[in-house]
């Protein structure tokens, strides 16, 4: 996409997430503002294989080795901050407990390397509170665990990330929006995980020292035949009000709101920018 | 504050690296 829309909307954001063929513009962006938070996932690499996730440190291993290969490729290793490690994996409840210790592997290896990750990745709606607090484990070896610092001195840690839908405020409607907005399951379900790791180990979300992003959210499926359903000022309304809700909650970082860019059948939102940020 | 009767610390706040204490507004490139 042309650098000039990324341009445009650099003065009224604090973080950037890309995937796949972004590379140069998170890079141009990085240049111009050094301290925007740049987060990438290379989508030609979704998720472990089953047997990379149950295969211990080897799996781990082969995993990261196949990660390398594209984040190399794509030439964004040293323009991110963050880079999330898979996407949307359905995976059966009993396996969270692995993929903390997986996530730990990972987390070990990548770090020798520089590389701080964001573990997780989840779809809207996933996962189970339950199973997000089984990922403790992983929580507890990330704060003691930092890779490198920020230029102000202060230790960088691992992270996690889901995908979660926005906040409107009461009275911001539109005939084809969907039934479940600021459904607190959907938009709000990083307060169910924090209260299972409160409920089950005691301690907050917001304890965990890494960074807690959102990294998809939008008010909607997100899909490109939905590009009519919200006015600028409306989108500009749900931006606001879920940075206040999010902010006031004090357990999610930053949002990456979804979607820049004509790919796929995904919406596009460059017609609202940078009016809906402004 | 306190929530199910377990008091929570708040030790690593406020800001550290790039984080303010508020959530950052940002953009999905696709």
């Amino acid at each position: 996409m042309p650098d000039a829309l990324i341009e445009s909307v650099l003065p009224y954001i604090g973080t950037l997430k890309g995937v796949t063929l972004t590379g140069g513009n998170l890079r141009h962006a990085k240049t111009i503002k050094p301290d925007l938070l740049v987060v990438y996932r290379d989508y030609r690499v979704e998720h472990p294989a089953d047997f990379e996730l149950l295969g211990g440190r080897g799996g781990a291993r082969q995993y990261a080795d196949r990660l390398l290969a594209v984040w190399t490729d794509a030439n964004v290793l040293d323009v991110a901050d963050y880079f999330e490690i898979m996407n949307e994996w359905k995976i059966p409840s009993s396996w969270y407990p692995r993929l903390a210790e997986f996530s730990i592997c990972l987390g070990e290896i990548l770090g020798n390397e520089g590389i701080s990750i964001l573990t997780g990745g989840f779809f809207p709606g996933m996962p189970e509170p339950e199973e997000f607090a089984a990922l403790y484990e992983y929580f507890r070896w990330a704060d003691g665990h930092p890779v490198g610092a920020w230029p102000d001195g202060s230790p960088k840690y691992h992270g996690v990330s889901f995908h979660l839908a926005g906040f409107m405020p009461p009275g911001v409607t539109s005939p084809g929006m969907i039934p479940w907005i600021n459904d607190p399951w959907i938009a709000g379900r990083y307060t169910f995980f924090d209260q299972a790791l409160r409920l089950r180990h005691g301690c907050s979300l917001r304890d965990f020292r890494g960074p807690k992003l959102a990294t998809e959210l939008y008010w909607g499926y997100g899909f490109a035949d939905e590009a009519g359903v919200w006015t600028t000022g409306q989108l500009r309304a749900g931006v606001r009000e879920t940075a206040r809700r999010l902010s006031e909650d004090g357990l999610v970082d930053g949002f990456h709101i979804w979607s820049v860019g004509q790919v796929a059948n995904w919406i596009d939102l460059s017609p609202h920018l940078p009016g809906m940020l402004s | 504050m306190t929530t199910v009767g377990i008091p929570y610390v708040d030790p690593f706040r406020p800001a550290r690296g790039p984080f303010t204490g508020s959530a950052l507004v940002g953009l999905h490139l696709t």
